[in-house]
């Protein structure tokens, strides 16, 4: 490029300046953007850079542009994945801990494996509203899935229990394994006011007998018939 | 009538001029405010505006996106820019170079250092417009 002094027709000035106008405002696809390099003289020069510039720029662009659609759908099929995690999760917490309208005024449900703060607060809502909406006069939440039990899970338990209690309803542990029972003496939780009983079977029969009035005697086939469905 | 969204304002003058006033650093969302009361008020044939910038700081980047839709849609049929900062010329300059590419008849546009200049220029293009 030679050092003398170079003379610009104004129009080609404002050509450039409307092709980097437009350049900035994206619109690299309009007539205005193109450039069109006169190679007689230096200032083309100039229009070549500018040109090559703004095609780059545009391909720049269009790689950000689509990095971003790309990113974008990503995250939509992940919070797609999420909901599905998170409506799969409730479905299974659902299944772990289903409340069995066993009898008439009697609910049972059945406890496996641990309970952390999350699932016990699933399950007292689930479970209190049952009791309420149903007036269940008993719950009878079964251990017998329960092989080990630690005091957040002991704890639990005891808080729902005293829910129902609060609600009007009578509560009875069912199904303690010796060795949950073993752990249960060395945890230190406080059982005071929890009733509970050996079996499901034995438990029904004594709901039963409450809700007649007396104590059902062995010959009774109407609390020995959904005993032995166990 | 005159318009305002916090800083910004806009008067509809008896010649129908849209006379802006834009100050200090003009946010995106002032600009949508100001034009969504405008064109609630806005009918009839196009209009001149008029731009007093003498107060501006800054016009950033989105800012001038979101003036770029509303003039593609109000579609005026000349500006007249009172403003003699070289850093506000650049970006209005920019700004009013795409509307004219995207807007027939292209409307034009011109950089004054008062208003009385400003609208003594856009009575000109008024009188243009009536009587080519």
């Amino acid at each position: 490029m030679s050092n003398s002094r170079v003379t610009v027709d104004a129009t080609r000035i404002r050509r450039l300046i409307t092709a980097l106008s437009c350049a900035s405002f994206d619109r690299f696809d309009s007539d205005a953007a193109v450039i069109t390099p006169d190679e007689t003289d230096d200032f083309g020069m100039l229009e070549g850079v500018l040109a090559m510039f703004i095609d780059e720029l545009a391909v720049a662009r269009a790689t950000t542009e689509r990095a971003l659609g790309e990113s974008e759908q990503a995250r939509a099929e992940l919070e797609e994945r999420l909901r599905v995690i998170d409506a799969q999760r409730a479905t299974i917490s659902e299944l772990s801990t289903p409340i069995i309208d066993v009898w008439d005024q009697i609910l049972t449900m059945p406890i496996i494996g641990t309970i952390d703060t999350q699932r016990a607060a699933e399950i007292s809502d689930r479970l209190l509203s049952t009791v309420a909406e149903r007036g269940a006069e008993f719950v009878l939440l079964d251990l017998t899935g329960v092989a080990v039990l630690d005091t957040a899970t002991a704890s639990h338990i005891v808080r729902l229990t005293q829910g129902v209690r609060l609600l009007g309803a009578e509560c009875i542990l069912t199904g303690i394994s010796p060795q949950v029972a073993q752990t249960l003496a060395m945890l230190g939780v406080d059982w005071r006011g929890t009733q509970t009983m050996r079996s499901l079977r034995e438990a029904l029969r004594y709901c039963l007998g409450k809700l007649r009035g007396n104590e059902i005697g062995e010959e009774d086939d109407d609390v020995r018939t959904p005993a032995r469905r166990q | 009538m005159r318009f305002q969204a916090r800083e910004q304002a806009c008067e509809i003058r008896e010649d129908g001029t849209l006379a802006f006033t834009w100050s200090g650093i003009v946010d995106p969302a002032d600009v949508s405010a100001l034009f969504h009361q405008l064109r609630e008020r806005l009918a009839g044939p196009k209009r001149n505006v008029l731009w007093d910038m003498t107060g501006l700081q800054l016009l950033p980047g989105e800012t001038r996106r979101r003036l770029l839709d509303e003039l593609l849609e109000l579609r005026p049929t000349a500006t007249a820019v009172v403003a003699s900062e070289f850093f506000v010329r650049v970006p209005v300059t920019m700004l009013l170079e795409v509307v004219a590419t995207e807007i027939a008849p292209k409307p034009e546009y011109g950089f004054f250092e008062t208003e009385s200049e400003a609208t003594a220029w856009l009575s000109d293009r008024a009188r243009e417009v009536v009587a080519p």
